[in-house]
């Protein structure tokens, strides 16, 4: 069986001498965690959005990029960023689902009326702009973590033109040193995603190019 | 054997590669030194990583089971393979007993290294390479030319040739239509492939959570649209906890692509878990050995494990920079190809790569975990001598050449006499008349010209001076 000769070869190898090192500290350089993300995330291509009300700040993105939908990638969302909302027809918010809301006016009122929809990779591919929430944002690179947990997913991110990430303040680390010795991987959810700006190649003769098969456009918004 | 020369020496003559070679690597080599330039602890982080590896390959056994003990608790499934076939047994008999018909891949140097692509296909599957440059070296039936940028030996002409001959696209060479063609093309292939393969970057231990670096967002598709989602390592990959991870991300990507982070980092633990909404309903891990676990065995010849795939150290060679990667004829190039292969195959079959290096160490230098990879291409060449059986004229020289260094004066008298004969042999950088095997070297360059007086000699007239 090769999983016993492997190991088997390794233990005749092992040897115990070298120490692990000490995790190195995080960074002491990040002061203005919320400053110091917002020129990171630019730097990168990424939308900052900040001091707008919620229904303000979601308008201004659907006139920019001309969308009428939105797919809502999560159910708790509303209540950790203070969204009101409202779900049209069977309020069915178990298994997997997703939620949808339509502005054909390109104008986001409050509240949000939603529409919940069985989970489809087609629907989910054609959508215009998706809406996720940041579990954590990292200063140091401007970075925002999203989990597959509670109806996050883990491709309803991907797939849609434009991203938008709603982050709050108070879930800024300064580094990614701080985030992984805060974050407990695997404990709850299959899968994280750590985001910056929008997708890219440099494939070809090194031409950057944004939207390869992920957003073209990533918008993170901060709620509080 | 693999034969280095006759592919660098069509390199060299090939004008339109020397001029894309040129182009992206020395916007590879800007990149990292600036991003380099911005981490004022990038020793310290090298030698964190150095020592982290030096500890966990001295306990991989232990480690290898951690991870698939973590792994197996997120409702994954681990498998070993020693051999390359035994790896790509494994998915041929997987896809068959699950009934899949086509796979997407995500970037795996460990795929090409075992040349999965070869044998699904030859089992009847559909295999689709997902990130761009892998792509459009896919549909030329290439192999990638670098470890990180694998299309980066084209210009964007030929790729347009490519794709419209290949994809049926209007003829274009404006590469942000070029690449919105491969996004169409390939949204339509994640949605439809039942397998997703992808590549592992660091396995944590700890957490049994498999970590995947990328800027397109194709390894997430390809790890989460398929209801099957197998991820390849090689045993090198496990690292003991989370907390190592920034370190590694930092030297990785920073050396690599000259980024502060990727667009994406994929932390995958496992499946599809109860109340997600999606995801692959099964996850495998396979751990390959495939040599590795040989390598361990000698102090020196382990730095080759510590390495990370980042391809500083082929930007930074002088001789992967004018004969690009292909010329390597291996899966891996430059000098970690040139370690990396002779182990992984015999110091036999590729006899001609420890020769493939100036020795000049900036492959050392530039390297983020260090790897002392000027010594042990030394090392490895010894390994080719000693096994060759012996060309008898070679030693002859070997053993006059040692004779003539052995001892300062007969050095001194040597040298005196060959500065006085070659100006008569060698006029205007040509010999003449050439005397083979001598003259093999002016076939692709100009001979030097000899300075009348040795640096001693110099040396000691600027002393008398004083």
């Amino acid at each position: 069986m090769s999983r016993s000769r492997i190991l088997g070869r390794l233990l005749k190898l092992r040897e115990t001498g070298a120490p692990l090192p000490s995790p190195i500290p995080p960074s002491p350089t990040i002061h203005d965690r919320r400053e110091r993300f917002r020129i990171e995330a630019e730097k990168v291509g990424t939308v900052v959005l900040e001091g707008r009300a919620i229904d303000r700040a979601l308008t201004l993105i659907l006139a920019e990029v001309g969308a009428t939908r939105i797919c809502w990638l999560g159910m708790d969302l509303f209540s950790k960023h203070h969204i009101p909302s409202l779900v049209d027809g069977p309020a069915e918010t178990s298994g997997r689902t997703l939620l949808f809301s339509d502005h054909p006016d390109r104008k986001v009122d409050l509240p949000v009326r939603l529409r919940a929809e069985p989970y489809d990779l087609e629907s989910l591919a054609e959508v215009a702009v998706s809406l996720g929430t940041a579990e954590w944002g990292i200063s140091e690179t401007g970075s925002t973590v999203e989990s597959a947990t509670r109806g996050g997913g883990r491709v309803g991110a991907i797939l849609a033109p434009v991203h938008v990430a709603l982050l709050r303040e108070a879930d800024l680390v300064g580094d990614h040193v701080e985030l992984f010795s805060r974050v407990n991987l695997g404990a709850a959810e299959s899968a994280r995603i750590l985001m910056t700006g929008p997708s890219r190649t440099a494939d070809i003769e090194k031409i950057l190019i944004l939207g390869v098969h992920g957003p073209k456009r990533l918008y993170v918004v901060f709620t509080d | 054997m693999i034969r280095i020369k006759p592919g660098a020496t069509k390199a060299l003559r090939d004008s339109s590669l020397q001029r894309n070679l040129r182009h992206t690597l020395v916007h590879s080599l800007q990149s990292r030194d600036l991003a380099i330039g911005d981490a004022d602890d990038w020793e310290e982080l090298r030698r964190y990583a150095r020592d982290t590896k030096l500890h966990t390959l001295g306990r991989l056994h232990d480690y290898l089971v951690q991870l698939e003990d973590r792994v197996t608790q997120n409702g994954g499934q681990v498998v070993w393979a020693e051999t390359a076939a035994e790896a790509v047994n494994f998915l041929i008999d997987l896809a068959r007993r699950e009934g899949v018909r086509r796979v997407v891949k995500s970037k795996t140097m460990l795929g090409e290294e075992i040349h999965v692509n070869e044998g699904l296909e030859a089992a009847g599957l559909e295999v689709v390479e997902t990130d761009l440059g892998e792509y459009i070296v896919q549909l030329r039936g290439e192999a990638p030319s670098h470890i990180v940028t694998p299309a980066s030996h084209l210009s964007k002409e030929q790729v347009a040739e490519l794709f419209t001959d290949r994809l049926r696209m209007e003829p274009t060479d404006d590469v942000e239509e070029l690449t919105a063609t491969a996004r169409r093309v390939l949204r339509r292939k994640f949605i439809e492939a039942e397998l997703g393969i992808s590549g592992v970057n660091f396995a944590v231990a700890e957490t049994g959570t498999v970590v995947v670096v990328e800027n397109e967002g194709n390894a997430r598709l390809s790890t989460s649209i398929p209801r099957i989602h197998v991820a390849l390592m090689g045993i090198e990959k496990v690292l003991p906890r989370a907390e190592d991870l920034p370190v590694f991300l930092k030297l990785l990507i920073r050396s690599a692509t000259g980024q502060k982070i990727t667009s994406y980092v994929n932390l995958i633990s496992g499946p599809r878990r109860a109340g997600e909404v999606d995801g692959p309903d099964q996850f495998y891990l396979v751990i390959v050995d495939n040599g590795r676990s040989r390598m361990l065995d000698d102090p020196l010849l382990r730095q080759t494990l510590y390495c990370i795939r980042c391809g500083a150290c082929l930007n930074v060679c002088p001789v992967f920079q004018r004969i690009g990667g292909h010329a390597y004829g291996s899966v891996y190039q430059g000098p970690i190809g040139a370690i990396l292969t002779p182990q992984l195959l015999s110091a036999r079959e590729a006899a001609d790569h420890p020769f493939a290096s100036s020795l000049c160490g900036a492959c050392h230098e530039v390297c983020p975990v260090k790897i002392e990879i000027p010594e042990i291409l030394l090392r490895l060449r010894a390994r080719v001598k000693a096994e060759a059986s012996g060309n008898r004229i070679e030693r002859l020289v070997m053993a006059i050449w040692a004779w003539f260094m052995r001892s300062s004066s007969r050095y001194e008298v040597a040298a005196r006499w060959l500065r006085r004969l070659y100006p008569v042999l060698v006029r205007g950088g040509r010999m003449r008349p050439p005397i083979p095997p001598l003259s093999l070297w002016q076939k692709e360059r100009d001979l030097p010209v000899m300075p009348r007086r040795s640096f001693r000699e110099l040396w000691e007239e600027e002393s008398r001076r004083k």
